[in-house]
């Protein structure tokens, strides 16, 4: 989408210039009457203000949209005056006037440079600018300008869950939850789960209510305020929780990557007689619970919609279960690898004329064989060092008075 | 496509947001303040509001008030113009019951991907 912003600069300099007429008028109207009651300070019309306001709030949003860089500065300065002026933290003095018709000048030389490229007086209109600044000293200066500018994902990859409960009224705010749920959609893998635990009965609801609630799951390289950025238009109204979950290795597609891997080191994986029952029970469940919710399909009606919801609740327990038994398949107790260590002590002690047992503690707790592959070899090496190194030999150790034979424990 | 009210007084914001819309095949409807607004909608279905909250005559915020109390454009997305440290103006759109808000300056790009945002 291209669109060509200098067709809106004549435009936008036009009006301009003209608002900066109004502004000028006004300023003067205020001396005028100032100078009629032969008083110091104004009591100003605040319609007067706004006008003059109006004129420098729009000369900044223009100048920023349309890239003027210059005016926009001034004018930004301009207008937190004008509006301190409005709200009465400035007061319209005679010599704030001036200042503030010297201000006009300014905006008008430099919006003439915007449009013809040539430079003006930029010292004059610094110190008038430095001058505007200076005008209420104890006032804190307003913050600088800044453009909004959405930060691109960033590469680590977050687990979200959001708890989205819109207020009764949110359609009221012309808000639609749809569009934010797809908004989420968009950024990544997302699962969501509908609240229906509000929904009062049919003879109550108000159609033009909100009474669904929503949990949703996302998964993708997204930062938390783009997230925020997406609620920010309703975040007064519903109750809302974004929480980073920590990331866990038994998300649904690791299964797949398991069977990938397993099949990718074409090795052999033995695998005990319950592990496999409790698999096939496992499945024999599902069978059941898929049957059972095509019944519900086939035959729907909104009466069911309990018994659709306990048949999903069974199928998410069933799904879990079944990538438990799945994940067991691969997983090894440790004595897989210790018992390795037990023929490496027995051959090294003997070579070296050294008495040694080595000790297993929670030898039983299963890890992924693929950890357990690579366990393997540390360990080997730890244990070689202790024996050769940590151990002396018998009549050392006799010397020394400890038992004959040294122990080294290994514990999980 | 849809159809777009626009209110702002400043007569290049409105030229530079028609012509964006136009420019991807919306209907725009222009006003330069929120009375004119009123005058030329009496029921007229839009699918979206823009406007100003700055305006003579009649503000933004009124606008929203007042639009929100007819049943055509009680569930509409409305949206309203502030700038960065608006925050004030903000809320006050908010409880006269906009939508959400768009942030000056904004470009183009970012005009339509906040309107697709809303007519979904």
């Amino acid at each position: 989408m291209a669109i060509d912003m200098r067709q809106f600069h004549q435009t936008f300099f036009e009006e301009s210039l003209e608002g900066l007429a109004n502004m000028e008028t006004e300023l003067l109207h205020l001396e005028k009457a100032a100078a009629n009651k032969g008083q110091e300070t104004v009591a100003a019309d605040p319609e007067i203000l706004n006008t003059i306001f109006r004129a420098a709030h729009s000369i900044k949003g223009g100048s920023s949209t349309f890239g003027f860089e210059d005016v926009v500065g001034f004018a930004h300065v301009l207008e937190s005056r004008l509006d301190a002026m409005r709200d009465g933290r400035l007061t319209p003095t005679r010599n704030v006037i001036s200042l503030l018709l010297l201000s006009v000048d300014c905006l008008r030389s430099l919006i003439i440079s915007a449009r013809t490229g040539k430079e003006g007086d930029n010292n004059a209109i610094d110190s008038i600018r430095k001058q505007l600044e200076n005008l209420e000293s104890e006032q804190p200066s307003s913050p600088p300008l800044t453009v909004p500018v959405l930060k691109p994902p960033q590469g680590t990859i977050s687990h979200w869950q959001i708890t989205f409960r819109p207020h009764l009224h949110l359609f009221h705010t012309g808000n639609d939850p749809l569009r934010i749920l797809r908004e989420l959609d968009d950024l990544g893998e997302c699962r969501v789960q509908v609240d229906i635990s509000s929904l009062p009965g049919w003879d109550q609801i108000k159609p033009e209510e909100c009474y669904l609630g929503w949990k949703i799951e996302l998964i993708g390289p997204i930062p938390r305020e783009t997230i925020n950025e997406i609620f920010s238009w309703v975040v007064d109204d519903c109750s809302l929780e974004i929480d980073r979950k920590p990331m866990q290795s038994l998300a649904p597609r690791s299964i797949a990557e398991a069977v990938a891997s397993m099949d990718a080191q074409a090795g052999t994986l033995r695998v005990s007689v319950p592990k496999v029952d409790a698999l096939i029970n496992t499945v024999g469940e599902l069978v059941i619970t898929q049957t059972m919710l095509s019944l519900i399909a086939s035959n729907f009606s909104f009466d069911n919609l309990s018994r659709l919801f306990a048949g999903i609740t069974q199928l998410e327990r069933n799904t879990r279960e079944l990538q438990e038994s799945v994940m067991s398949i691969r997983m090894l107790p440790l004595s897989f690898a210790f018992n390795r260590l037990l023929r490496m002590a027995h051959d090294m002690s003997q070579r070296l004329g050294k008495k040694v047992e080595l000790i297993f503690q929670g030898e039983q707790t299963e890890i992924d064989k693929t950890v357990i592959d690579r366990l393997i070899d540390p360990l080997m090496h730890l244990a070689r060092n202790s024996l050769d190194h940590g151990i002396e030999l018998p009549a050392e150790r006799l010397a020394a008075g400890k038992p004959e034979t040294g122990y080294i424990t290994l514990k999980a | 496509m849809a159809t777009i009210l626009t209110v702002d007084d400043t007569a290049s914001m409105r030229q530079m947001i028609s012509f964006t819309l136009n420019s991807v095949g919306h209907e725009v409807i222009q006003a330069s303040d929120g009375k004119e607004a009123l005058k030329l909608l009496q029921g007229k279905k839009v699918d979206l509001v823009i406007a100003d909250i700055n305006m003579p005559n009649m503000d933004g915020i009124t606008l929203v008030k007042s639009l929100r109390e007819q049943a055509e454009y009680k569930f509409i997305p409305i949206l309203v113009l502030t700038t960065e440290s608006q925050e004030a103006k903000r809320q006050q759109g908010k409880v006269a019951g906009a939508t959400g808000w768009i942030v000056k300056p904004f470009n183009p790009e970012q005009l339509l991907t906040i309107v697709n945002k809303v007519l979904g």
